[in-house]
């Protein structure tokens, strides 16, 4: 049962590759792409049952971790690593978000991608993320883990080429490939130094060791520095990258590049993840290290505002959508940064699945308009698709935390937690100031994509565009991933942060501050609400009332619009600081290597190898007398060796 | 185990039962009536089918007598874990040899039954040396070896360069037998023995002697003549390039591998107390092996020669392991010469069953094109190239790193280093074979590679060694579980 979890994915995964390799081949290959999708679809299907059958006889069972050995790995030295795969609830409740939202995507994929592309192909791709997202959660140590880390880049590089012909996504996959791997710097780094301070990379070892080597410090260039913060710091920037906090942020938006479904799975519902939950499995190294909690707050609370802020200029629907995510990623942080893991990861878990139904969402406008993807060339929608319509307004409510939708709940909770937190540093109120300003522009951006696509005038060619609601298996999806985005706050809310939380986090290791509905402080409700208010106000004069408003703006502070409009120029910082000058430099190492390298040094030793090597094959005469010359020489040698080198008397 | 007396034939009813088989066809080769090609060829494969099944039984038979310690025939003979190991590897590799050849030798029309007659003395004679505990009956089985060899190579009298390697190689190994020959009873005059574990309670590590040293020496000159270490390697790349490919497989690999388990048994056991003595002439072989046999094979486009140096230089690999005797070290040789051998093996037995234009295939420009007229074949003699070359994941790589680990952990480190470096040079010739399969641009369009006809049981024993190659890591810890379970001591 719980191998299938694991292994059905990436079974799936063979089964479309091996069909994949064969449909390229066909002419008509739908029967076969069906096939292939057929078998994904149901494979992670009943991963996602199986997860969730477990979670409850978990529940059920009062178990807390359950470890299911498969193989040594290897060992060396002191190093031994294994390959076992650990279930706790934490881990248990992540496969089940994968297993679960991967099955919606593969299912959807189906009615979105055309039949022309390899649709087989695709859904290998999406199966072996699902795959190495679950070897990822499961694992039972940090090696073990990297796999599945550097897997979930290589997918999503895979997934983001997969249209491969335009010149975009080649672009956008390399640049999300060269981040990831640059920051995996920082995975290495915390992973050798935690196996130096601990001597063991196991999840299990580390959290129950760590609290004991808190005060080890280590002296290099003559600085002195904390293992603690070290390792914290080293691993933050791996997973500032993977969930594209702010100066790491740059290769999300470009991802959009991938097909929506690829979106939704990818980067807004799982991978992006994968840092915040590396950050909550070392939860206990984070607690020690103050240090880098600040800099969590910091960098969080400027991705949170940011993300929020350029969202509102954006034009292309899906990097509307991205900026979010980045986000409340940044809310995500701002819980860990506080210490409030529960938070953090619940609010993971309502993300993923009010976020998957945006993308999801607008996926299903994407394909209604013929792949058109800029806002101000829809409008009007809501007529022509009103279940994907309902379907992004319950999404959007749920992201901008309407009481009663999920989003609501988790953001509240991280709220509190921040503005509850005992220590009140500067760099908690700038945290929790932060915070409370992103949802102003959270508001505002997703009013203004409401409005713009779904309301005003219909901006498009109507004699080319025929709109069209989407196929029955889109909407389908829908709204399931709207239901969940309503219910899963509500019914959750005890179990992951309020009154029986104890239990869901009982086999963990931080200190658990729970977070019951009637401590909240109803003054945040009413000061965000309030803000939401005000933004949609604002929203509606803008867009509705007053369309000459915008452009005033513009002309009164164009320093403020071209900087917010292009992104405060940061693809254009890292062109100007990094790209080009590596460019540069790696131009002249390959006149170096050409020039000199080459000529004088490895072709010099190559022809006197060469030369050696034609010498002695020229010795190679045929006439057994000069052999037998040399043999007898050859006993002479070594017998002068014997004289003179051993010396025996 | 049963419990034998120390004076049982048992222990050797492998041998003999081997022995009483070759008779036995070569009495019905005698008996059977040969009128013309036809019936030539019909019994040739008759005899080559039942040698097979007979050398399967012999190998079952080896298993079953066991890794007991028992010495037998007045401490002659003797087998213990590591020969008993040593008796599989080399059983394994006859039994694939003799099922790979038997179609090649058809199809170069030298189906004479005698062939196959010879090939199981030969089997004999390695099996009986391996397990030989004394200088004597190593001598002889030596020579039984060597003679089988020798009426190997004259066997086709019309296949001129194989007489002229035979008698290259009869008149050298004449002279490396002389050195052999002295070096022994030059141990047998400062001893007045000539048992090896006789031998091994007289030499200890104070023995200093002069008289001695020189007959360890000699010894080591003639064995290493055998083992074409430089510098006795003269007569490799001439005999190896005029013989056949079934000869040259079993020289480069049967007769190699006995005839280094015979060295490793002879330095460490009778002359293992004077191990600080050995040791530096060793190194300075392995040296001299290495750098001749690495950096000359860069050179060489024909592919027997280009194999003659490759055994020298993995030869040198090998003897690296003799350095330092540990179970660890037994444990690292059987693995190197089951992926070394193995990929040899694999690779010339590919060329024996595929033919271009109807010649065999002897240059490697012979197989330009061979990518774009037959993929499969060209990936699966790559894969065998790339694992004799040391790369991961295949077999080869495994190998050489175990080899490498037991040098680094006996401390020589130079040493080490030298021929990890010196294995870089050979990936010269390897990728270069493979560039000329995959890319080189070939005028001639009709080129055309094929299989010999009707060679299933060969083609699955290629299977079979290719999986082996490329799922080595599979493999891997279950094999070394075993080998620890049965190499608990040396001698």
């Amino acid at each position: 049962m719980i191998w299938s979890i694991i292994l059905l994915p990436f079974l799936a995964f063979l089964a479309a590759g091996i069909i994949s390799i064969f449909s390229n081949k066909l002419e008509n290959s739908n029967s076969l792409n069906f096939l292939a999708w057929l078998i994904t679809t149901i494979a992670t299907g009943l991963s996602a049952v199986f997860s969730l059958w477990f979670l409850m006889n978990m529940i059920k069972m009062e178990e807390t971790t359950i470890v299911y050995e498969l193989h040594d790995w290897f060992i060396s030295g002191n190093l031994i690593v294994n390959l076992d795969f650990v279930f706790d609830k934490l881990v248990i409740i992540m496969v089940f978000v994968v297993a679960f939202i991967s099955f919606l995507v593969h299912f959807y994929s189906y009615f979105y991608i055309a039949k022309e592309d390899n649709l087989a192909r695709f859904q290998a791709y999406l199966s072996l993320f699902t795959f190495s997202m679950i070897m990822l959660v499961t694992s039972s140590n940090l090696i073990q883990m990297f796999i599945g880390w550097e897997l979930i880049s290589f997918c999503s590089y895979l997934l983001i080429v997969f249209w491969y012909k335009a010149e975009a996504p080649k672009k956008a996959s390399a640049k999300a490939f060269l981040v990831n791997r640059f920051a995996d710097i920082g995975y290495l780094l915390g992973t050798f130094a935690i196996f130096a301070l601990i001597g063991s990379v196991n999840f299990a070892d580390i959290n129950l060791a760590v609290a004991n080597v808190a005060w080890v410090h280590f002296n290099i260039f003559g600085i002195d520095i904390s293992y603690i913060d070290f390792i914290a710091i080293s691993f933050l920037l791996a997973a500032f990258a993977k969930s594209s906090q702010i100066i790491l942020h740059i290769w999300l938006p470009d991802a959009m590049e991938a097909p929506t479904p690829v979106s939704a799975l990818l980067h807004a519902a799982t991978m992006v993840t994968a840092g915040v939950f590396l950050v909550i499995k070392l939860a206990p190294i984070y607690e020690l290290s103050g240090l880098a909690r600040n800099i969590i707050l910091v960098f969080a609370g400027i991705t949170a505002l940011y993300g929020a802020l350029v969202a509102c200029m954006q034009k292309d629907i899906k990097r509307i959508i991205a900026y979010s995510t980045m986000s409340q990623l940044g809310y995500m942080f701002l819980a860990i940064g506080v210490g409030a893991f529960s938070a953090a990861f619940f609010h993971l878990f309502t993300h993923a699945f009010f976020k998957a139904l945006l993308f999801l969402g607008a996926g299903s406008v994407i394909h209604g308009m013929n792949g058109e993807q800029n806002i101000n060339k829809m409008g009007n929608l809501w007529r022509k698709m009103p279940l994907t319509y309902i379907c992004m307004v319950v999404g959007f409510l749920a992201l901008i935390g309407i009481p009663g939708f999920a989003g609501f709940y988790s953001k509240e909770a991280i709220l509190n937690y921040i503005y509850k937190d005992e220590i009140l540093s500067n760099y908690v109120k700038f945290a929790y100031y932060s915070a409370i300003i992103a949802v102003f522009f959270t508001s505002f951006y997703s009013l203004r994509l409401i409005i713009n696509v779904f309301h005003l005038k219909e901006n498009y060619n109507k004699e080319h565009i025929h709109v069209h609601e989407s196929p029955l298996g889109i909407l389908v999806v829908l709204v399931t991933l709207a239901i969940l985005s309503v219910l899963t706050g509500t019914f959750l809310y005890d179990s992951f942060v309020g009154e029986t939380s104890q239990f869901l986090w009982s086999d963990l290791y931080f200190t658990i501050k729970t977070l019951p509905k009637d401590t909240l402080e109803h003054h945040i409700e009413y000061l965000t609400l309030g803000l939401v208010v005000f933004a949609f106000l604002l929203t509606y004069v803008i867009y509705i009332r007053e369309k000459g408003l915008s452009n005033k703006m513009k002309k009164t502070f164009p320093s403020v619009y071209n900087l917010v409009l292009n992104k405060f120029y940061f693809d254009e910082i890292y062109e100007y600081c990094i790209v080009n000058p590596s460019l540069k430099i790696s131009r002249m190492f390959g006149k170096f290597d050409d020039n000199l390298y080459d000529k004088y040094g490895i072709n010099v030793l190559a022809s006197f190898m060469y030369r050696i090597s034609r010498t002695f094959s020229s010795l190679q005469t045929g006439f057994i007398n000069f052999y037998a010359v040399v043999m007898v020489l050859g006993v002479f040698l070594i017998l002068t060796y014997c004289f003179f080198i051993l010396g025996i008397k | 185990m049963i419990n034998i007396g120390s004076s049982s034939f048992i222990i050797a009813i492998p041998e003999i039962y081997l022995v009483i088989v070759a008779f036995l066809l070569l009495l019905l080769g005698l008996f059977t009536k040969v009128q013309d090609t036809e019936t030539k060829v019909l019994l040739f494969n008759r005899v080559s089918s039942l040698s097979v099944i007979a050398i399967i039984f012999g190998f079952i038979l080896v298993y079953a007598i066991g890794d007991m310690y028992v010495e037998t025939f007045h401490s002659l003979f003797i087998i213990s874990p590591i020969i008993f190991l040593f008796k599989l590897v080399i059983i394994f590799f006859v039994l694939i040899i003799a099922i790979l050849s038997r179609l090649y030798l058809i199809d170069k029309s030298i189906h004479q039954f005698e062939y196959i007659v010879l090939m199981l003395f030969f089997l004999v004679g390695n099996l009986l040396m391996i397990s030989s505990n004394d200088f004597i009956a190593f001598y002889v089985t030596l020579e039984l070896t060597t003679v089988c060899t020798y009426i190997l190579m004259f066997m086709d009298k019309k296949d001129i360069p194989s007489i002229q390697a035979g008698i290259k190689y009869f008149l050298l190994g004449v002279l490396g037998t002389a050195f052999l020959l002295y070096g022994i009873s030059l141990v047998y005059g400062y001893t007045g023995l000539t048992n090896f574990t006789e031998i091994r309670s007289v030499v200890d590590s104070d023995t200093k002697n002069w008289v001695l040293l020189i007959g360890i020496v000699m010894i080591l000159v003639g064995i290493g003549f055998k083992l074409s270490l430089v510098p006795f390697h003269m007569w490799t790349p001439d005999v190896y390039k005029g013989v056949n490919k079934f000869v040259l497989l079993m020289l480069s690999v049967v007769s190699k591998f006995s005839i280094f388990f015979i060295l490793i048994r002879i330095l460490w056991e009778p002359f293992g107390g004077v191990i600080s003595q050995w040791q530096q002439i060793v190194v300075l072989l392995i040296v001299l092996s290495a750098l001749i046999g690495f950096i000359v094979s860069i050179y060489q486009t024909n592919i027997k020669s280009f194999i003659a140096y490759s055994s020298i230089a993995n030869m040198s690999y090998m003897l690296m392991i003799a350095l330092s005797p540990s179970v660890i070290a037994v444990k690292n040789l059987i693995i190197f010469s089951l992926s070394y051998g193995i990929a040899l093996v694999g690779f010339v037995g590919t060329l024996m069953l595929f033919k271009r234009d109807n010649k065999s295939i002897v240059d490697i420009y012979d197989l330009k094109g061979l990518y774009k007229n037959h993929p499969y074949l060209a990936f699966i003699l790559s894969t065998f190239l790339i694992s004799m070359a040391g790369l991961p994941i295949t077999a080869g790589f495994f190998g050489k790193i175990f080899v490498l680990y037991s040098v680094f952990t006996s401390e020589y480190y130079l040493l080490g280093a030298l021929l990890a470096l010196l294995s870089v040079v050979m990936m010269y010739f390897y990728l270069k074979v493979i560039k000329i399969m995959y890319f080189d641009s070939y005028e001639d369009v009709a080129i055309n590679f094929y299989a010999i006809k009707g060679n299933f049981l060969a083609k699955f024993t290629l299977g079979f060694l290719f999986l082996f190659t490329v799922l080595f890591i599979v493999f891997l810890v279950p094999l070394i579980r075993v080998l620890e379970e049965v190499i608990t001591f040396l001698f």
